[in-house]
């Protein structure tokens, strides 16, 4: 295709975007419409997956110490639970820093368990390469010489995996959906604007422009129209995630958890809706008056 | 120029519109094609301009073979010819050069020789004033106006009109008249379906009648209708 054509085309198609205001102002809210539902269940999405990545890793055996073991007996502990099969790291924490943690949660009234009367055991955290391995390590770190307790969360951890694996799946499925709806929605709107504009492909025909000359402008305003209706939506997105991560993340961050940072978010759901509603604009766009091109 | 041998056309649906039609029109005749509504007059017109196809038999215009070409090649045969209709067909969100011009653009001419060409053939239609002007901002007469000039552009050696003066008032369809007329001296082909009687007498040139899809009369130089029937319908008064 000539430089000048191109240009032509793309001149053709914004003139055409304005001068058909109403009809592209409905299609672009159309536009707008399910690119904000579509948005919001992405972040969604996005969120619920790195959170169950989050926890799923953060998944670790609590191994409670015997109380009155010597520092050497903990010493050997330790490296006995390093030589499980499947363990990443083994942290220590003592009974008195254990107890710190809990008044730092639950308030200054649990000082009063400090010193002799502190009845935690001290704790070796033992994380796994890989969370489903949990169980098994706890098992066998219960049965090593000295140790009170493995704790894992037993059944609520696998629960937790579960509900996870289901949160994650069903909003892929509902974003997919959405998708769908959306291309529907979309290619239907512009269907509506080409319609009414069936005429105008007529004469194109008429005074002998070939059938991609023809569909050029009206793909190039179906792409400006998915661009200009994704625009709005992603501000309010934008917006909305900066003050929903200023609000919930703050909770969160003291569970030790975090949402995804406006900026980890918001320029990859920007970027993939933009390219997402200008493909859908555009194909919409190139489905609709393909039956007007026949003769 | 243009050739139909043995040209039919049957609709899906059943309709026999044209039957057993031939026909050979030479470089810069003026022809009217006359006959009443539903002879097949228009379907001829579409036949021409490869809006439909023929069922049966050849037509050859520009040496264009209608009924052998490819599907991609009907847009190169389109503008070797002009089109002009009843309802003029200008695109309503374009202006009047933009709308002349774009019979240009589609053949790739650069900007500056499109505004050239556009602004001679504004001038050969009598509208160089009204060049930035919505069709919807014009009279009946001008946009027809509008729709030669575009027809015209890029010189085409054959202008079909399909019924051009038909929303047209006796006064400016003269003016359209005069118009095509000065289009055919230079040489362009005319082929004019009309319903107007008054045109066809008075601006005589070959008048094709077409009665039930089959060609009754062709005479050079004819009235609207055919003389026996004037001296019947003058008889019976």
């Amino acid at each position: 295709m000539k430089w000048t054509t191109i240009k032509r085309h793309l001149r053709d198609s914004l003139r055409s975007l304005k001068r058909n205001g109403w009809m592209a102002f409905a299609a672009i809210s159309g536009v707008a419409v399910t690119i904000l539902l579509v948005g919001i269940s992405l972040a969604l999405v996005f969120n619920v997956t790195k959170l169950s990545r989050d926890v799923e890793n953060d998944v670790r055996v609590q191994v409670l110490v015997e109380p009155k073991t010597t520092a050497k007996q903990k010493d050997t502990l330790k490296s006995e639970l390093k030589e499980i099969t499947g363990v990443k790291t083994v942290s220590y924490s003592s009974k008195a820093n254990e107890l710190k943690k809990v008044v730092s949660q639950y308030g200054n009234s649990f000082k009063m368990f400090s010193g002799d009367d502190n009845p935690l055991n001290d704790v070796f955290t033992v994380k796994a390469n890989d969370p489903k391995a949990t169980v098994k390590i706890a098992k066998k770190a219960a049965k090593i010489k000295h140790v009170a307790k493995a704790s894992y969360g037993g059944d609520q951890a696998r629960k937790l995996f579960r509900t996870m694996d289901s949160v994650r799946n069903w909003g892929v499925a509902f974003s997919v959906l959405l998708l769908i709806v959306a291309i529907f929605l979309i290619a239907n709107t512009i269907r509506i604007t080409i319609l009414s504009r069936r005429n105008e492909i007529e004469i194109m025909r008429l005074v002998g422009a070939t059938r991609w000359y023809i569909r050029w402008p009206f793909i190039l305003e179906g792409a400006w129209t998915g661009l200009l209706g994704a625009i709005v939506p992603l501000i309010i997105i934008d917006f909305g995630y900066a003050s929903v991560y200023r609000a919930v993340g703050r909770q969160l961050a003291t569970s030790g958890y975090s949402l995804m940072t406006t900026s980890q978010l918001v320029w990859p759901l920007n970027l993939t809706l933009l390219l997402v509603a200008m493909l859908i604009g555009a194909f919409g766009a190139a489905i609709s008056m393909r039956r007007f091109l026949k003769v | 120029m243009l050739k139909l041998l043995n040209v039919e056309k049957q609709y899906d649906n059943g309709v026999s519109a044209l039957k057993n039609v031939t026909l050979t029109v030479e470089q810069g005749e003026f022809v009217y094609l006359v006959g009443q509504s539903g002879a097949g007059k228009s379907t001829l017109i579409k036949l021409l301009y490869r809006e439909l196809i023929p069922t049966k038999g050849f037509i050859q215009i520009n040496n264009f073979d209608l009924r052998q070409m490819k599907e991609r090649q009907v847009p190169q045969l389109r503008r070797t010819l002009g089109v002009v209709f009843q309802d003029f067909k200008l695109l309503p969100k374009m202006t009047v050069a933009e709308n002349i011009g774009y019979a240009l653009q589609v053949i790739g001419k650069s900007d500056t020789e499109i505004e050239s060409a556009v602004q001679q053939v504004l001038e050969e239609v009598g509208l160089a004033e009204q060049a930035t002007h919505f069709p919807d901002e014009l009279s009946g007469g001008q946009q027809q106006r509008v729709a030669i000039a575009r027809a015209i552009v890029n010189r085409p050696k054959v202008l079909i009109a399909d019924e051009p003066t038909g929303n047209l008032d006796p006064q400016t369809t003269e003016g359209i008249m005069e118009i095509l007329q000065r289009i055919n001296d230079s040489g362009t082909t005319i082929i004019m379906a009309t319903h107007n009687q008054q045109i066809v007498d008075e601006l005589p040139h070959r008048v094709i009648e077409i009665a039930d899809g089959q060609i009754v009369r062709d005479e050079q130089g004819g009235q609207y209708t055919h003389e026996v029937d004037n001296d019947k319908k003058t008889s019976a008064r």
